[in-house]
């Protein structure tokens, strides 16, 4: 299976009037085609800063972009914004937005909104491309008869399949997925998943999913990088990540994670994440870590390599 | 009535007018159709449902927020649902609500300390300003923003959400209530925040013997905080039992997928479909005849679930609306 995608050293910093925001800060990974990394953490770590970085779409408030965003062999960051949005956006890498269901024009029917990607950016007719919406409807599940509706005549699930399809309708190899579900009921939200899991298996789709509940991420993911104050902390398959996490943040988020059919004692983590355009010194998780070394409040843990796939970063795990 | 009940709720119904029909026949919302439940003292039960359920409005009803169509509520053997507003002030110090959103129920111009401060004065609680500060003082340690000193004199937008959560609290605890409604109070607060702020609430509980009614639709989180549970579809409660009950066998189809529809953290769940209904909760304004859930139901009778509505029975341990089980 060939590498999708790889991150280098990726950092995104933004610019305010406190200083340089730190919210992505020396990303690095590989994505194998077809297959789903989750990027697991709490807000403000700088999960969806990374889809950002990714996708290359910025803010105005930029203060450093640098690394290497490497998709099919081409470092997208040494690419012109036009060969960007002709020949990547869309074509070859997707997003579906927080809350994006909320994005859709109230004053366009769904059958506009979606034929419209045909439209623009194919330029097929009017009539091929209403005929290409029906399809993609019919692909995310929902009745033709949904093309003459409006946003406000349909349920928040119903919407967020417009969105996936809308998102899936040039036919791109990479879906970013930032918390699609997070707006959603519980059994909206495993019906949603249920079909991004039946979409990923019929195009053999590459997805990012970005999301802070371990659960849900235990559902789509086959590789997990737990994400902390804009660094990877740890990440692996999912398997290993979840069954042995060996990060204390990645322990203690799973102790965090309410389980409906156990019977443990759920726990929390004291203290709250740091202040990016602060952010502590040595280890960033220290001032909140249960084994806290004098040397985490020092140095820098570098991503130590357990087994294949498998990194952690943190001084306990590193050998001299 | 007997005495370890604070709260009784019989047969409630809250409907909102929408609009008029051609006849002049108002047209309602039904959010709360027919709900009976009680809550104990010192006791943490929870509604679960999911959005456009109801569950809201029937904790605002319980608090008189909202007028009741028909039907009773008890607060420790004494009737408030029809008593009006100038009636209630009694009640309003007794019972309490928290909202979900604590960037929008704490108002932006005050600080933390007039915040606090409010509740004492509408109700003339405290005789004087250093009487107000040492209830500041207390309330704010109570929900462990130390030195309270410095949170006092805060506004809203310089605290982090749980922060703002924890004054939303302190607010709701200030009088001392018998009863709060906590709506959502951690549903947009962090995975690891959210377990503080509930424990939180549950050693605040437990030391003023509050009783609290929890509204969520986070059925794994509150399995922790809660002995029972409402299960709420459509307006009414079609399951009811002891928190282990219901989540060991749950018993009503609704139930049942909720419980199925919710992933703990498990690499198996990677290579599985969940097996879930289709479809959407229905319109409160035009609710399905018989049993609600009968559209999306895997177990459908037809004849009897489209007709027949279920009531709830006993069954097991838990108390269920299915004619599966009548």
């Amino acid at each position: 299976m060939n590498t999708i995608l790889a991150l280098k050293d990726l950092t995104l910093y933004y610019r305010t009037r406190r200083g340089a925001v730190k919210a992505v800060d020396g990303v690095s990974f590989d994505l194998k085609e077809g297959r789903c990394l989750s990027i697991v953490g709490e807000s403000g770590c700088g999960k969806s800063s990374m889809a950002y970085a990714i996708m290359r779409i910025l803010p105005r408030n930029v203060h450093t972009y640098r690394g290497e965003v490497i998709f099919e062999g081409k470092n997208l960051l040494s690419l012109q914004e036009s060969e960007l949005s002709k020949e990547v956006w869309l074509k070859k890498m997707a997003m579906v937005f927080q809350g994006a269901m909320n994005s859709l024009n109230p004053v366009l029917s769904v059958g506009e909104q979606v034929s419209e990607v045909f439209t623009l950016h194919a330029g097929m007719s009017k009539t091929e491309a209403q005929k290409k919406a029906a399809e993609l409807l019919e692909l995310v599940r929902l009745p033709a008869t949904l093309i003459d509706k409006y946003p406000h005549e349909l349920s928040g699930g119903m919407k967020q399949r417009v969105v996936i399809a809308i998102a899936l309708s040039l036919k791109p190899k990479l879906l970013i997925l930032d918390e699609p579900t997070s707006a959603l009921d519980v059994i909206t939200q495993a019906n949603i998943i249920n079909l991004l899991k039946k979409l990923q298996e019929e195009f053999n789709l590459t997805y990012i999913f970005i999301t802070h509940d371990l659960g849900l991420a235990s559902e789509l993911s086959d590789y997990i990088a737990v994400m902390y104050a804009g660094k990877i902390v740890e990440s692996g398959d999912a398997r290993s990540v979840l069954t042995d996490p060996k990060h204390p943040y990645t322990q203690k988020l799973l102790a965090a994670t309410p389980k409906l059919l156990e019977e443990a004692k759920l726990e929390f983590i004291p203290g709250s994440p740091p202040d990016l355009a602060y952010p502590p010194t040595g280890c960033r998780f220290h001032p909140r870590c249960p084994f806290v070394m004098d040397a985490c409040r020092l140095n820098e843990p570098k991503p130590t390599k357990l087994s294949e796939d498998r990194y952690v970063s943190c001084l306990l795990w590193e050998r001299v | 009535m007997s005495t370890n009940r604070l709260v009784e709720v019989r047969d409630v119904r809250t409907w909102f007018e929408v609009s008029r029909g051609l006849l002049g026949k108002p047209l309602y919302v039904r959010a709360v159709d027919g709900v009976s439940l009680d809550i104990g003292r010192g006791e943490s039960a929870a509604v679960v449902g999911e959005s456009g359920s109801g569950k809201t409005t029937l904790g605002k009803t319980i608090l008189r927020l909202y007028k009741p169509k028909s039907g009773e509520i008890y607060y420790n053997g004494r009737r408030i649902d029809n008593l009006e507003e100038e009636e209630l002030k009694w009640y309003r110090r007794e019972a309490q609500i928290i909202y979900q959103d604590p960037f929008g129920s704490l108002n932006p111009f005050f600080t933390v300390e007039r915040i606090l401060s409010e509740p004492l004065t509408i109700h003339n609680i405290a005789k004087d300003y250093r009487e107000i500060k040492q209830v500041i003082n207390q309330a704010l340690i109570d929900v462990k923003l130390e030195p309270p000193e410095m949170f006092a004199s805060k506004h809203p937008h310089m605290l982090s959400g749980g922060q703002r959560q924890r004054v939303a609290i302190a607010r709701a605890l200030v009088l001392k209530p018998k009863l709060i409604v906590a709506d959502e109070p951690v549903s947009m607060l962090d995975a690891s925040v959210r377990v503080e702020i509930m424990s939180l609430l549950e050693t605040l509980q437990k030391k003023y013997e509050t009783s609290i009614l929890y509204i969520t639709h986070d059925l794994a989180t509150i399995k922790y905080f809660s002995q029972t549970l409402y299960i709420m579809y459509a307006g009414k409660i079609i399951e009811s039992g002891a928190t282990k009950d219901v989540l060991k066998e749950p018993l009503h189809p609704y139930t049942q997928a909720l419980v199925s529809a919710i992933p703990d953290p498990n690499p198996e769940n990677r290579l599985k479909y969940r097996d879930v209904p289709a479809g959407e909760p229905p319109s409160p304004m035009a609710p399905p005849s018989g049993c609600r859930f009968h559209p999306r139901c895997p177990h459908f009778i037809a004849g009897k679930c489209d007709v027949l509505e279920p009531q709830l029975t006993k069954s097991k341990n838990n108390y269920v609306a299915c004619h599966l089980y009548s």
